[in-house]
């Protein structure tokens, strides 16, 4: 029986390596095409470089891409965007998730509906610009923000209302008020959650490259996924930059992810989708 | 911290105990944020659409119900509501379909099985402008990887006209989201299975149960909650879509692959703001009508289960 | 609970405050300083149009006037939403490019631009210079920073000298020659309808559609007026529909390439340089690109043929640099028109990417097509294209109708139905007069 078990073990292994090769080969692409010429670049074919240009395109990558600057800028507007959409949607589902009545289905609902509808350019632009908030991260932030909070809130509140409510009782019997009681007990035992969605958010900003076109007006604050605009030239579009750049825009949340994976899968395994 | 809390109710009876209250200062933060950034700004711009609000005039006027009959006038109306219904139906079924087998797949015993998680999961953390990029390079009809390679297996047949046949942009698009963000879903149906506790599955094995019944009455079941966030999820992401389809064929060729959230843009393009947020009204308003009852369908179908 | 009135009080304070100042649409544009300081001007322009020279123009402005010059650079697919949303929000910069001059008076807000007519530099105008780059009603609002020119059909003179093949004249002289490029093994006509790269097509479509006005010379103002107040339809103008039919007759006879629906501005030019195709239809402005990668190539311009007559070439008025009339800084601005209309400045300018002036007194080098355009323009047989004259066209709708009419999914009078429905559309919503029944 269980020998019969690992061979199909051993036959799906198999398979999903081949199938996996639907993913790798565009992979193999991007990488191909950064070291290539520019002309040969912009054949795309799966062929191998006539000739290798490996440090010369990643060095004008660096610099004119200007990799470094739009780096820090990308961790900056994620890690605080991250920050922000975490304290917020944790308060915020905690709150919705214990508390019984209309309130918390009429919030809880009208949080969802921020999930349905896409931004809307002109006016953001302008509510930025009365706050002064135009062309600053910051600004950016709370655009990420105010859209992701709902999809965070739809994560959180699934898996809080698995935390027995004992658990807040207890904490007050302690002696704690509300904030600590959240902070202190409550917050640390969502950490598998939190990883989760702080991974989700994280993937959406850090990849998001139309918030930042329209509202980081200033080439000097691009984040990384913009900087293949400063490929697209006078000539010609130069493919291999284009595609060095976004094999460098992958690489941290490929780091992340082949690091945090275990945790994230944890994470999501400790009841968020527990039925 | 239980067994102290134990101890402590017993002395708590007799003690005055806090009160145990949730306060409203906790929505605060996220709803300030949430109904001035997003909420305010959107909502405004549904008032726009009843304007004839556009980029020449100066002036904005009044004018109902104008803009909508405007919009349904449009041909180009009728192939973007035809497409995005398609786009959104295509890539929820391949991003729930596929995935789940993965998911069911990449849960049993195996050697490399992080790894080929990882594999399927990393396409989901690439840029969906640059995954419009590679496509095009791959799809392309002529020059593409993929039919230079099927022309090279004498699989000419195959070869399809892609992002260059109007009959067939809008399914390369499906197929790239497809691609895409299959690995997200995978990754929820495994945390979902995983989840299932395997006494279950012990129960069902001295019942005699076979691999697909077990599949059926005892992972799919238990699966629900999973499987009503990732359809949820895929049906309103897919009837938003825009940066998929725009960066991988811009609608075209022609209009043949023309969703609402493109015509949006094109519109909002060509400086006519009114018409344009008319347009976006209509979508938020298709996808609240078919999410709705779907969430409701589902999250019944949990409780079911 | 000091904490939480404390919350509220913000955040009301936060609705208010982006109610009322959002509704009336912001702020006041900073009063720029007198003296001497050195100021800031603010330049958007797309990254695919910020060529050498005009980089080596803007740091000759930099040194002479002291004052800095802030480049912003976008993706041309972005620019112009960019660019609007800047602008509605007066956030916008102080100078700013539009593609093309003529196209510009249609497709943005004409409240963007600061009226040039009566600059100083107006006077030194050529005639024809002029007719490219003023607007409908007369007004000048910018030069160009890339070079005005015609489109017509580029042809590769070593191939046709190999042939033994002339320019020419008619419409079946034009076939005979395409079926002797053919039998040669050559492509005789690239066609470029790749998405986004669709304008390969509509340049070809342009200079077909300039013979209406070249039929009614006379009464050619009253046409575009009849036009452009909706009085006059294009599925009525019947060069139109014959333009059409002309180009749908090349890919029946199989004069054109296969892959045209795949092919890119890059790949023309790939075609273009290495012979594979002999003819093209594009513009003087093909020509840096091309020569720095084929140095070799020769080409020739001539009008592609309208049924018995040799045809027309349409103008395009180049990309052009205009003053925000809302600009922070305008003075210095205009200073920077004026200095770049100084002839010595423009000379240099035209040195390092050949082409026409829209100057009388520029002595501007030519490029390898300039003369034939030249004669062109002076035979009164180059007309401004009609992005430039119909207040209703739509420039990426008839891209994409180019697809749909290549790949035989639409006839030519099914595109000028659907066409005149776009524009229709879009006229209204511009509530331009005479649209709105």
């Amino acid at each position: 029986m269980e020998r019969r078990r690992r061979r199909w073990g051993v036959i799906a292994e198999v398979c999903l390596w081949a199938m996996s090769v639907t993913i790798l080969v565009p992979y193999f692409m991007v990488l191909l095409t950064s070291v290539k010429s520019s002309k040969e670049a912009g054949l795309f074919r799966l062929t191998l470089p006539s000739e290798l240009h490996l440090l010369d395109n990643y060095r004008v990558v660096f610099e004119r891409g200007l990799v470094v600057q739009g780096f820090v800028n990308s961790i900056i507007v994620t890690a605080g965007s991250v920050l922000i959409v975490l304290i917020c949607s944790a308060l915020l589902s905690f709150y919705i998730a214990r508390t019984r009545g209309w309130i918390s289905s009429a919030l809880y609902r009208f949080f969802l509906l921020g999930m349905v509808a896409p931004i809307s350019l002109v006016t953001t632009f302008n509510v930025l610009k009365a706050l002064s908030l135009l062309n600053t991260r910051t600004g950016i932030m709370m655009i990420f923000a105010g859209i992701l909070i709902p999809f965070a809130m739809f994560i959180y509140v699934g898996f809080i209302r698995t935390i027995p409510r004992e658990m807040d009782e207890a904490a007050t019997i302690d002696g704690c008020g509300p904030y600590r009681m959240f902070a202190v007990i409550i917050f640390p035992l969502m950490k598998p959650i939190t990883f989760t969605a702080a991974i989700l958010v994280f993937m959406n900003v850090w990849n998001d490259s139309q918030i930042p076109l329209f509202f980081l007006n200033d080439n000097r604050y691009w984040t990384m996924p913009l900087n293949i605009y400063r490929f697209y030239g006078y000539f010609s579009t130069d493919w291999n930059y284009i595609f060095g750049n976004i094999f460098l825009t992958a690489l941290p949340v490929l780091v992340i992810y082949l690091f945090g994976q275990r945790f994230m899968i944890e994470g999501m395994t400790s009841g968020s989708v527990k039925g | 911290m239980s067994s102290v809390a134990e101890v402590k109710t017993g002395r708590a009876l007799r003690r005055r105990k806090l009160p145990l209250y949730y306060p409203v200062m906790f929505v605060v933060p996220a709803f300030v944020i949430y109904a001035v950034f997003f909420i305010y700004p959107t909502v405004l711009g549904f008032y726009y659409s009843f304007t004839d609000w556009n980029a020449t005039e100066t002036t904005i006027r009044f004018v109902g119900l104008a803009q909508f009959t405007e919009v349904m006038r449009n041909p180009d109306f009728v192939v973007a509501l035809k497409n995005t219904f398609l786009y959104a139906a295509i890539t929820t079924i391949g991003k729930n379909v596929i995935p789940l087998l993965l998911a069911v797949l990449l849960t049993m015993g195996m050697r490399s099985r992080n790894a080929l998680r990882a594999v399927y999961f990393s396409p989901a953390i690439l840029n969906i402008v640059a995954v419009g990029l590679i496509f095009q390079g791959l799809l392309n009809p002529h020059t593409g990887f993929v039919n230079n390679l099927l022309r090279s297996m004498k699989l000419d047949f195959l070869a399809l006209g892609w992002i260059g046949d109007p009959s067939l942009s809008i399914y390369a698009a499906c197929l790239m989201e497809i691609w895409r963000a299959s690995g997200i879903t995978m990754a929820i149906y495994i945390a979902g299975i995983q989840n299932i506790s395997a006494d279950y599955y012990e129960a069902a094995e001295i019942d005699g149960a076979t691999a697909w019944a077990k599949f059926v009455h005892v992972t799919l079941p238990l699966l629900m909650p999973a499987i009503t966030i990732n359809v949820l999820l895929s049906v309103i992401y897919g009837a938003r879509m825009f940066e998929g389809v725009y960066f991988l064929t811009q609608g075209g060729p022609g209009n043949s692959s023309e969703v609402l959230m493109t015509l949006v843009y094109k519109y909002m393009g060509q400086g006519l703001y009114g018409y344009s947020t008319a347009l976006n009204l209509i979508l938020v308003l298709l996808i609240i009508l078919i999410s709705m009852p779907l969430l409701s369908y589902l999250t019944k179908k949990e409780v079911g289960g | 609970m000091k904490v939480g009135t404390n919350k509220l009080l913000v955040l009301s304070g936060l609705v208010a405050t982006s109610l009322l100042t959002a509704c009336t649409g912001g702020g006041n544009s900073e009063r720029s300083e007198s003296g001497g300081a050195s100021k800031t001007l603010k330049f958007m322009i797309t990254s695919e149009n910020y060529s050498n020279r005009l980089k080596d123009f803007i740091a000759q402005y930099e040194f002479s006037s002291g004052n800095q010059v802030d480049v912003q650079l976008f993706p041309a697919t972005e620019y112009e939403n960019i660019l609007k949303i800047k602008m509605l929000s007066d956030e916008g910069p102080d100078l700013f490019v539009t593609d093309d001059i003529a196209m510009s008076q249609f497709n943005v807000p004409q409240e963007w631009f600061e009226d040039l007519t009566g600059e100083p530099w107006e006077s030194r105008l050529s005639e024809s210079g002029r007719t490219m780059i003023q607007w409908n009603d007369g007004r000048i609002t910018g030069l160009p920073v890339t070079n005005p020119g015609g489109m017509g059909m580029l042809y590769n003179k070593a191939i046709f000298a190999k042939l033994g093949l002339e320019v020419p004249k008619t419409w079946d002289d034009f076939l005979a020659v395409c079926g002797k490029l053919r039998q040669a093994g050559i492509i005789p006509v690239n066609i470029q309808l790749a998405n986004g790269s669709e304008f390969g097509t509509t340049h070809m479509m342009h200079q077909l559609f300039a013979n209406a006005e070249l039929n009614r010379s006379k009464e050619a103002d009253r046409f575009w007026h009849d036009l452009n107040t909706h009085r006059l339809k294009i599925t009525e103008v019947k060069e139109y529909e014959q333009a059409l039919e002309q180009m749908v007759e090349l890919k029946e006879q199989g004069y054109i390439n296969e892959d045209f629906i795949s092919t890119t501005f890059e790949m023309s030019q790939e075609n273009l340089g290495t012979g594979r195709v002999a003819m093209h239809p594009a513009g003087d402005f093909i020509l840096e690109p091309l020569l720095a990668k084929y140095p070799e190539l020769e080409l020739g311009f001539f009008s592609l043929p309208f049924g018995d007559t040799p045809g027309a070439i349409s103008l395009y008025a180049g990309v052009g640099v205009s003053v925000n009339s809302k600009a922070a800084h305008k003075e210095e601005a205009l200073d920077f028109i004026r200095f770049f209309a100084a002839k010595e400045q423009q000379e240099i300018y035209l040195q390092k990417s050949p082409g026409i002036s829209v100057f009388a007194d520029v002595d501007a080098k030519p490029n390898m097509l300039s003369g034939d355009l030249q004669r062109y323009i002076d035979e009164g047989k180059a007309f401004m294209g009609m992005f430039g004259r119909y207040a209703a066209w739509n420039d990426m709708d008839a891209r994409k109708m180019m697809q749909e009419m290549m790949l035989g999914r639409k006839t030519p009078s099914q595109v000028l139905t659907e066409l005149n429905a776009k524009m229709e559309i879009v006229a209204k919503g511009k509530n331009l007069p005479g649209w709105n029944p």
